[in-house]
Parts: structure tokens; sequence; C-alpha cells
């Protein structure tokens, strides 16, 4: 059965393209996998793909597919399913239709959230989808990535404690830091485990698990 | 002997189309809305909403994008009549296309 990963969240900037980027890669290096880029047109996803098919002879088991509404989202995703097993949907920052349809139609939604006031705010902006989605399919699973987080500050700590507490929404255990990697292995169509940047790299590598081992549970 | 190697099967997508593209569109799944709106008009009129085979038998589902207004004036009927939207659409369809 194909599984999909909607990757969500309200606002610009947080890291939906380059969560969904490394999911893609590091999926497809086990099993058939789409990217579909709805985020158009920035096409962040769309542009890391193309990058990709340039610098390297192939791109294995990964193909990119884009949807400019809701509704070629769902064609699209019923098409690829036929082929794949995981969908990677990168979601544009906007609640609306899209958004609703990939958090419902989603077998994870992963909502990526650095520690910030502003960022908490746009995911407070979610949560009415969240419980609607909810309501009409109780299986739904949408989870928070910390992104780009700070450990070792006592800001980030505060706040991502305050966000648990004004959010009440599941969470990943793994956290990606801010790192430059993210942002040049986007650049040059890589992923952070073909980049140099050991601890990027342990750290896509530990998150790409978590999710396959959600999803695995989900299958049995 | 090598096994040979078997075609993997065509996957099912997990979703329903329609569903996604009417709670995508409207923020309601289609059960929720027609069931309850019935099941509160049917009540408000002392009785219980017609289900089962009756109903439903032979009938095909079909996604619909129309104004916000126009549902909105589908619900009201179907409430004040005790019916469902899909019924109150039967009955207009029969009313207005009915004699051509």
């Amino acid at each position: 059965m194909t599984q999909i990963v909607g990757v969500v969240q309200v606002k610009g900037g947080v890291g939906r393209s380059t969560i969904a980027t490394n999911l893609a890669a590091i999926f497809s290096l086990k099993k058939p996998t789409a990217l579909i880029d709805c985020d158009l047109p920035q096409g962040t996803s769309a542009s890391w793909f193309a990058v990709r098919k340039l610098t390297r002879p192939s791109t294995g088991n990964l193909t990119l597919a884009t949807a400019r509404d809701y509704r070629e989202l769902v064609v699209r995703a019923r098409d690829l399913a036929a082929e794949h097993q995981y969908l990677i949907i990168d979601a544009p920052p906007r609640i609306a239709e899209m958004t609703r349809a990939i958090v419902i139609m989603s077998t994870l939604s992963l909502v990526p959230l650095g520690a910030s006031a502003a960022e908490i705010w746009s995911t407070a902006d979610l949560l009415p989808t969240i419980s609607a989605a909810h309501q009409h399919r109780p299986d739904i699973d949408v989870r928070i990535v910390w992104n780009r987080f700070r450990g070792y500050t006592r800001e980030a700590l505060e706040i991502s404690e305050a966000a648990r507490k004004e959010l009440g929404m599941g969470e990943l255990m793994t956290r990606l830091g801010y790192r430059v990697a993210y942002s040049e292995d986007l650049a040059r169509g890589l992923s952070v485990d073909e980049w140099q940047d050991r601890t990027a790299h342990g750290e896509i590598m530990t998150l790409a698990a978590e999710v396959m081992g959600i999803l695995k549970e989900k299958r049995t | 002997m090598t096994r040979t190697k078997t075609k993997s099967p065509v996957r099912k997508p997990v979703f329903d189309a329609d569903e996604v593209i009417r709670f995508a569109a409207t923020g309601e799944s289609r059960t929720e809305n027609v069931g309850a709106v019935a099941d509160a008009a049917a009540e408000a009129h002392g009785g219980k909403r017609k289900t089962g085979k009756s109903l439903d038998a032979n009938r095909i589902g079909l996604s619909l994008m129309l104004l916000p207004e126009i549902v909105a004036r589908l619900r009201a009927e179907a409430e004040r009549k005790g019916k469902t939207i899909d019924q109150v659409v039967e009955k207009l369809t029969h009313k207005h296309l009915g004699k051509h």
C-alpha cells in the first residue's frame, strides 16, 4: 500500500522543502518514491530535482511531479500510487484547499516548526484544519518536526515547551539543527546524506528512520 | 534455480479521491454533512430519518463544486423538509428537468 507523507506549514521559509526533498531522496534509496511539489510557482522542490537531474546520470527510484491545485494533486497522487511505495508532498504555505487535501490524504503529516513565536502562531492557524480533518478521518496523524532548533539556548527550550502546551500536537523525537548544510544541499540538488556535514547527515538519517518507523507501524 | 522476478502489484492509493476533494473544498465530509443534516432535520420533525437500502440502493456518488450560498440554501431546504441534501437535489432535478 502506498503511504503518503505530507509536509505542511502555513508559514513560508520554515523548512518544508528541505524536509520533503531529503525524505524523498532517502526513501527512494529503499523504495520507488515520488516527490510532489504543490508550492508553485515557487517550486523549490521541483528546482531541487531539476538541479539533481543535471548533476547525476540517474535519479534512481525518485520521481518528481507537480500539482497546481488540489484536484490536480488528487489525480497525480492516485496515478503515482500505482508505481510508488512512498509519496512525499511539499505543501504550499497557506491554509486553503490544497493544505486540507494534503492533511486528509496523508498517512503522516509533518509540520516543520522553528522555536519562534511567529512560527508557533502560524501553526495555531493550522489547528482548526487538523481538527476538522480528524473528525472526518480519526486516524490522521500530524506531528511537529522541530527545525533550526538551537537546543543549547534557553529561548528555544522555553518556546518549544510553550508550543507543546499551546498546540497540543504530537512531535517527532528527531530535531533538525540550524545548519548551513540544509540550505546548501538544496541548492546543489543533493540530499544531506550525500553532503559532508556529518552532524546534518546524522540528523536527517535519524529523521528518515523515525518517519519510516512510524509508517511501518501503520502498515501492520 | 533462480526465482523469476514478479512484477510488483499495482498499489492502491490510501485515500478516497471524492472524499478528499469534498473535504478540501468545503472542510466537511459527505457522510457527516448529509447524515448530520438529515438526522437533525428528522429529529426536528419528531421522527427518525429513513436509512438503509431503500434510501441508498442504486445511488451513484457525485462530487459537486457549488457556491457557498447555494450549499447553504440546499442545506436549509433539506433541514426544513427533514430530508437529505441528496433527496432535495433529486427532487429539484425531477421537478425542473423531468419535463424535458
